[in-house]
């Protein structure tokens, strides 16, 4: 017997959709309108044919073979396309007695989408049916292949006014913005499949290489602007402007190429009824039953994971599947571990070491070289709970820092403590303190407090604070006297202007000194000591503990090049960490001019002490004047 | 499989009209510790792991609130905590770094500058890591 067939199919369609629609809201003044369009179309065709024969024969015993070939094969392809676009309107406009608005939108969009797609398949097969069984030789395949692409375009933009008016006053705003939105998509499919029959198995491979690779751009801008008119005291109007804009754009694109492939195996064969694909451990012969068993205390050497045997009936629980029970398995474990219990044989956690509060003076890490509190990752004392706070300061070895700070703690700041005790001592009535300081005369509590402010003798003080037991209404009736002996002594501590500018613009460094380095040379010498070093951006050096780096702002570069002085500041500025220095000042109520000069007079001893040997005769001598200058 | 991703961001213009800056440097806005995985200038180290919501690019500019007078002072970055001095100070700058959404992970494989119409932007490319989380 013979035959053979064909088939083919065509076809294609077209699908328009228009929409437009406008409303009105009559809650408030406005409108809005919309309309879009898409128009869709496809087309596809394939064909395909196969011819087969059989042929019957007869044996002499009776059997019958017939066997059958069948080839054929057939290809089938298509297009699909979108187009699309659209825009959406929208006004509104509201009035409420003195007020204004109007409000506008806009947007648009287009969209493209193409795709292709191509298959085959051919197939050569031979198939012999017998009394035994059937055998199926030979194979059938395929491919696949497709790809496309689409793009989507949105723009989109509007705009907002508002005014407001009122006998006095009248303001008005204005926004206005843009965004837009660029995306496109692509992708290209391979994949092939085949089926191969031979010797009653079949096997099945597969493959398929799919790449993907698109793009999204994204871009707004808006502006504003902020107008208003008051009258002033004499009737004037007067209008303050103010306007600013943004834009920020981003981007993404993505390339992704997928590939898979790999094969099956099916195999055509019966099972057996009652036997069991697995073998006992160790042994030969079926399981008569699963190897995890429940069944009670029998040490066979199935049931347990480790192969050691589970316990028997006088040992250990039974029913249950147990892990580790052996000795030898977990050391220590004779018997199994129990989790928190202490392995046999070993000494018990000290109390110190065990879940609970330690002791208070334990818990405050330190620096083994001098035995001052180290506050991980940066802060200062302020950061600690309390009962930290007392810790750090009991093991400080400045004992008038310590004062300080449980002053602090107590409600009672530095600056507090001076302040009260220059209040006491122009009381001149009663209070020994303030006897003490009429006593001394006006010009030496002058002086002092200018002395105390650009130097800060705290212990001094604290010594006049703890002797004089002060009365808090003595302090509150005498600050405005301690303001004005503070005018006197020197504008509050606070040095001029130039000083201040010195430190919040380091280009001024330039003008002290001119010795340079390059950036290597000053990288070079932070790594001596232990640092990094970094440029930072625009405007200030500082040193970074989370970098542990040396960083000078950008703006202090001149020609590339570091300047000296500044690197010495910001090298013991880091240096400084260890005693926590910068902590230190803000309890001793320093200023920044006063904090500095102490950083500068380090410096001095450290060189001295033979460091910061980059610095010149030239640079120390410079340094010195800016010590003097800050403590001005 | 390969799956790569590349993202972009331009050097916009801060509210003084002046040129944001690309760079690792921004404090006091973001936590230093934020930033240990970006170059001076900003960009990424090469073969940075990231994970969502890290800063991929590091960029800031001057807010309308800048006050080059009220710049905190060495003694308040050495003696106060960070969130302290974001507090005083933060609102002078703004961030406006590129970070990793939650579909961004992966290593960074390229992080480079390039000049299209005259604007300068940040390219990084990520290679997707599985094991990146």
């Amino acid at each position: 017997m013979t035959g053979a067939a064909d088939w083919w199919y065509v076809g294609s369609y077209t699908f328009t959709q228009d929409s437009n629609s406008t409303w009105n809201d009559s809650f408030s003044s406005g409108n809005s309108n919309s309309h879009s369009e898409r128009t869709e179309s496809a087309d596809a065709n394939g064909h395909g044919s196969y011819d087969f024969t059989a042929v019957s024969v007869l044996a002499a015993n009776g059997s019958v073979t017939t066997t059958e070939t069948l080839t054929g094969g057939g290809e089938s392809h298509g297009h699909y396309h979108l187009t699309g676009s659209g825009y959406a309107d929208s006004t509104s406009d509201t009035s409420d007695g003195d007020f204004s608005s109007h409000t506008e939108l806009h947007s648009t969009f287009t969209q493209t989408d193409n795709e292709n797609f191509d298959s085959s398949w051919q197939a050569d097969l031979t198939i012999v049916i017998t009394s035994s069984g059937t055998v199926v030789t030979g194979s059938v395949s395929g491919s696949d292949d497709a790809d496309g692409a689409a793009t989507f375009i949105a723009h989109g933009n509007g705009v907002s006014d508002s005014s407001t008016s009122g006998s006095e006053f009248s303001s008005g705003s204005h926004n206005d913005w843009t965004s837009d939105t660029t995306a496109s998509d692509g992708y290209d499919y391979h994949g092939a499949w085949s089926d191969v029959y031979a010797n009653g198995t079949l096997t099945s491979s597969s493959s398929v290489t799919n790449h993907i690779w698109g793009s999204l751009t994204t871009g707004s801008t808006s502006n504003w602007s902020t107008s208003s008119t008051t009258l002033d005291a004499d009737g004037n109007p007067v209008t303050v402007t103010t306007s600013g804009g943004d834009s920020h754009g981003t981007s993404m694109s993505y390339d992704d190429t997928f590939s898979t492939g790999g094969f099956a195996t099916m195999e055509f064969s019966k099972s057996q009824p009652g036997s069991y694909a697995g073998a006992k451990p160790g042994g030969n012969a079926a399981m008569s039953e699963p190897w995890l068993s429940s069944d009670s205390g029998r040490p066979t050497g199935d049931e347990s994971f480790f192969g050691s045997g589970r316990p028997g009936k006088s040992g250990g629980s039974s029913g249950g599947i147990v892990l580790c029970s052996g000795p030898g398995q977990i050391v220590g474990g004779a018997g199994g571990l129990v989790v928190g219990q202490v392995p046999a044989g070993q000494p018990a956690l000290p109390p110190s070491q065990r879940l609970g509060q330690p002791p208070l003076w334990v818990q405050m890490p330190r620096c083994a070289a001098c035995h001052n509190p180290v506050i991980m990752g940066g802060g200062s004392f302020d950061m600690l709970p309390a009962s930290y706070r007392l810790a750090a300061m009991r093991w400080s070895m400045t004992s008038p820092d310590n004062l300080n700070g449980i002053f602090r703690i107590g409600g009672q700041i530095a600056g507090g403590v001076l302040v009260m005790i220059v209040s006491g001592a122009a009381t001149a009535g009663g209070n020994p303190a303030g006897a003490l300081g009429f006593m001394a005369g006006f010009s030496m509590i002058r002086d002092a407090l200018a002395d105390a402010q650009n130097r800060v003798r705290p212990r001094m003080f604290e010594q006049f604070f703890e002797m004089q037991g002060m009365a808090p209404q003595d302090a509150a009736a005498l600050r405005e006297a301690a303001a004005i002996l503070g005018g006197m002594g020197g504008g509050g501590g606070n040095a001029g202007g130039g000083v201040r500018d010195f430190l919040r613009n380091r280009r001024d460094y330039w003008q002290r000194s001119a010795g340079a380095m390059t950036q290597e040379e000053a990288a070079a010498i932070a790594r001596a000591e232990g640092f990094g070093f970094e440029i930072g951006r625009r405007g200030g050096s500082r040193f970074e503990n989370a970098r542990n780096s040396v960083v000078i702002g950008r703006d202090s570069l001149r020609d590339g090049l570091v300047n000296r002085l500044e690197l010495a500041e910001e090298i013991q500025h880091g240096l400084d960490r260890v005693t926590r220095q910068g902590s230190r000042a803000r309890l001793r109520g320093l200023t920044n001019e006063q904090f500095h000069a102490e950083v500068f007079e380090r410096i001095l001893a450290g060189n001295q002490a033979g460091g910061y040997g980059f610095l010149t005769a030239e640079d120390i001598a410079q340094i010195r004047q800016m010590i003097v200058e800050l403590r001005r | 499989m390969s799956n790569i991703t590349k993202l972009e961001i331009d050097c916009g213009t801060d509210d003084w009209g002046e040129s944001e800056e690309f760079t690792w440097d921004l404090f006091p806005v973001v936590d230093p510790t934020k930033t240990l995985h970006l170059l001076e200038d900003g960009l990424p180290k090469i073969g940075a792991r990231i994970t969502p919501g890290m800063v991929l690019v590091g960029k800031i500019g001057k807010s309308r609130y800048f006050d080059p007078n009220h710049e905190p002072t060495a003694l308040d970055v050495h003696s106060l905590p960070f969130e302290e001095l974001k507090s005083r100070y933060g609102s002078m700058w703004k961030d406006t770094s590129l970070y990793a959404d939650t579909h961004i992970k992966g290593i960074v494989k390229e992080a480079y500058f390039e000049v299209s119409n005259g604007r300068k932007k940040a390219v990084v490319v990520l290679e997707r890591d599985e094991d990146v989380h």
